[in-house]
């Protein structure tokens, strides 16, 4: 039987603590995880690394931030494919728009959310995906 | 003998004749007399030399009201019954002075009320002396005086009064310079306070035109007293909800002269003024109802709130990047508490469990409240972005019991949803609707004890010209006490019993759901019984609500 391969997940999150304990979430639920904590990182990650089966996007991120990356994955040939969950606390409506603009999973407002829900979102995204 | 007879029978004759004729003479003047005395309208009386009443004439008898009393009554009469006490003596020393010594005196005195018939007499005593000088009467002679007396009583009376008179008349006079005196200072002092005060002061009247205005308002409006007065007020002043020109219904002004009642609008009421030369500031309002000659004027002051503005945008970003540092960290605590309460970091005595509940439930409480606050202070700031979307209201109430579902059964609660069908689609920002029915139907459950009952109700319903949809929640849970009634929109503001039933309360979720009701010029009201539920309504126009660019989402 074939060794089930895990899905990887790309976790971007300058919040060290809540990068924690999303990645020991994803992993307790079977997912591998890679992680970035800014926009640049990110980007350097998604070079060195494949295939990512989802991108976890915060988007208030010092530095390049969320959406600043996000557009510039989605211009990339190589990268445009790779399903995005944006998690994120605030954004403005301009952000937000130009978000939606872009074909992204789902925007997820971080602060309202369990941490459980939104990993069953992932995992409901990535068995549709399939 | 006989010529001695003879002789005497002539003088004797002689004598006889003389006798008689003297005695006809004698009874001549006797009847003059008695003539004079008793036609006289003086009042007479006579007394012997000691002193005693011989007699009293015609008319003093009259007078006296002695006309029925025989002679020898009068005689014992004493005269002294009708004349006031305080002249007695003077009479006792005129009466001696007239015996004694025969001089006559006269003087006025007044008679005892109801002895006489005359109140007032000029009296004298006469005495009447025979050839040797002695006296042998005296006679008492009064002349009743009243009427001149009682004329000269009123005249003076009379000229007392005109000198009373025309002393008030001179009071009266300093007064009222006084008080014009005291009006002018009053006036300058006023007018002082009108020219230098800081705030625009406009005197509108009924036709709302502008009858005065101080230095501050032509500055703040743009206009000079020339091109004000008399002017309607609406053609210089546009007045304006954040962006939305308000209806003539709702212009403070015309809301004062409708109720009579002060109106003040403070920084949370978003009250701006336009100019005709399309100036347009934020302002805060006083209007007061002037009543003069029953005729009533408004007294309108307002300030230019720019200033707090721009402050309160300052500190909504503030709010806006401290929230967001605040909700990190929480998120952190919510997703961690949450990993050990679903065994992903190993398993967890009951203890253990426990105290991690309440870390995840504290966690989620503030990052509620945060929210709440982040939305709130966002559309009092007018910085809420609003997208609308023709909304089905039913769906969406829908949702909303579908997601606290989980509540409601845990409490058993009978919640029951009935939806007018012909309800259309109204045009709304669905963020915002949601976060009125949300807050309320939380409070119902959140509210009512277990096995309560709540109803909630969407009907369509035709108001004057105005077609709305009015959405009903009642419930029979602890109801609002009397007292917490008024304050119960109020920002953090959690009635006693409130806050005993559900300690970890915000006291924003009302706040918030009428600010959001107030986006689209609905009206949201309850009624209330402690102990026996509460019933919240509010109101949609299904002419919807306006689109607006904004800065922020309400929530995000």
């Amino acid at each position: 039987m074939a060794k089930e391969i895990k899905k990887l997940i790309l976790v971007v999150e300058d919040e060290p603590s809540l990068l924690h304990v999303i990645t020991h979430k994803l992993e307790k639920d079977g997912f591998d995880t890679i992680t970035a904590s800014s926009g640049e990182e990110a980007l350097q990650v998604l070079e060195k690394t494949k295939p990512i089966d989802l991108i976890w996007l915060d988007l208030l991120m010092p530095g390049m931030g969320g959406l600043k990356f996000l557009e510039i994955i989605k211009n990339n040939e190589n990268y445009k494919n790779i399903p995005v969950v944006v998690v994120s606390v605030s954004a403005g409506v301009d952000t937000l728009k130009k978000v939606s603009e872009y074909n992204i999973l789902e925007y997820i407002m971080k602060g309202q959310t369990d941490l459980n829900h939104i990993v069953e979102r992932v995992k409901k995204h990535l068995n549709s995906a399939k | 003998m006989f010529n001695f007879f003879h002789k005497n029978k002539d003088s004797l004759e002689k004598r006889l004749e003389e006798n008689e004729k003297i005695c006809l003479e004698l009874k001549e003047r006797e009847k003059m007399f008695r003539t004079l005395l008793d036609t006289t309208p003086l009042c007479i009386k006579w007394f012997d030399k000691n002193g005693d009443l011989i007699s009293i004439n015609k008319n003093g008898r009259e007078e006296h009201f002695l006309t029925d009393k025989t002679d020898e009554e009068i005689k014992k009469w004493n005269y002294f019954e009708c004349i006031e006490k305080r002249y007695h003596q003077k009479i006792k020393d005129a009466m001696k002075l007239a015996l004694e010594k025969g001089e006559s005196s006269s003087f006025e005195i007044e008679h005892v009320a109801g002895t006489s018939k005359g109140e007032w007499c000029q009296s004298s005593f006469e005495p009447v002396k025979n050839e040797k000088g002695k006296v042998e009467y005296v006679l008492f002679l009064s002349r009743d005086v009243t009427y001149e007396k009682t004329k000269e009583g009123e005249r003076q009376d009379y000229l007392k009064k005109i000198e009373d008179t025309k002393n008030a008349l001179y009071n009266i006079l300093e007064d009222s310079k006084e008080s014009e005196r005291r009006a002018q200072e009053e006036s300058d002092y006023s007018k002082a306070i009108i020219s230098s005060m800081g705030e625009g002061l406009l005197i509108i009247n009924k036709d709302y035109k502008i009858s005065l205005l101080n230095n501050k308002a032509q500055d703040l409006l743009g206009v000079s007293v020339d091109n004000a007065i008399g002017r309607n007020v609406k053609n210089i002043i546009t007045t304006l909800k954040g962006d939305i020109l308000l209806d003539e219904k709702d212009i403070p002004v015309v809301k004062m002269f409708e109720t009579g009642q002060t109106i003040y609008a403070n920084i949370e009421d978003n009250i701006y003024f336009q100019t005709s030369a399309d100036k347009r500031f934020p302002v805060g309002l006083a209007i007061t109802p002037l009543v003069e000659n029953g005729v009533t004027s408004a007294v309108v002051i307002f300030w230019d709130l720019t200033e707090e503005k721009d402050l309160d945008k300052a500190k909504n970003s503030f709010i806006s990047i401290v929230s967001h540092q605040l909700r990190t960290p929480l998120t952190t605590l919510r997703w961690v508490s949450e990993l050990f309460l679903s065994g992903d970091i190993g398993k967890l005595t009951d203890k253990q469990v426990g105290f991690m509940e309440d870390l995840h439930k504290g966690s989620v409480r503030l990052l509620d409240l945060i929210g709440a606050l982040l939305a709130i202070s966002r559309l009092e700031a007018g910085r809420v972005n609003i997208e609308t979307e023709m909304t089905d209201v039913k769906s969406i109430t829908d949702e909303i019991l579908e997601q606290l579902k989980n509540l409601a059964n845990k409490k058993h609660l009978k919640v029951n949803f009935i939806a007018d069908p012909k309800l259309p689609k109204i045009k709304l920002g669905t963020e915002f609707l949601r976060q009125a029915i949300l807050n309320l139907i939380s409070n119902s459950l959140n509210y009512t004890p277990d096995g309560g009952k709540i109803d909630i109700s969407l009907k369509k319903e035709i108001v004057g010209d105005k077609e709305q949809a009015i959405f009903m929640i009642k419930d029979n849970g602890i109801g609002i006490p009397k007292n917490a009634q008024s304050k119960i929109f109020e920002k953090f503001h959690r009635a006693d019993n409130a806050v005993s039933t559900v300690p970890s309360g915000t006291g924003l979720g009302l706040n918030l759901a009428r600010s959001v009701v107030e986006m689209w010029n609905g009206k949201i009201w309850f009624e209330s019984e402690e102990g026996k539920g509460t019933t919240f309504y509010f109101t949609i126009p299904l002419s919807g609500m306006q689109s607006k660019k904004g800065e922020v989402g309400l929530l995000s």
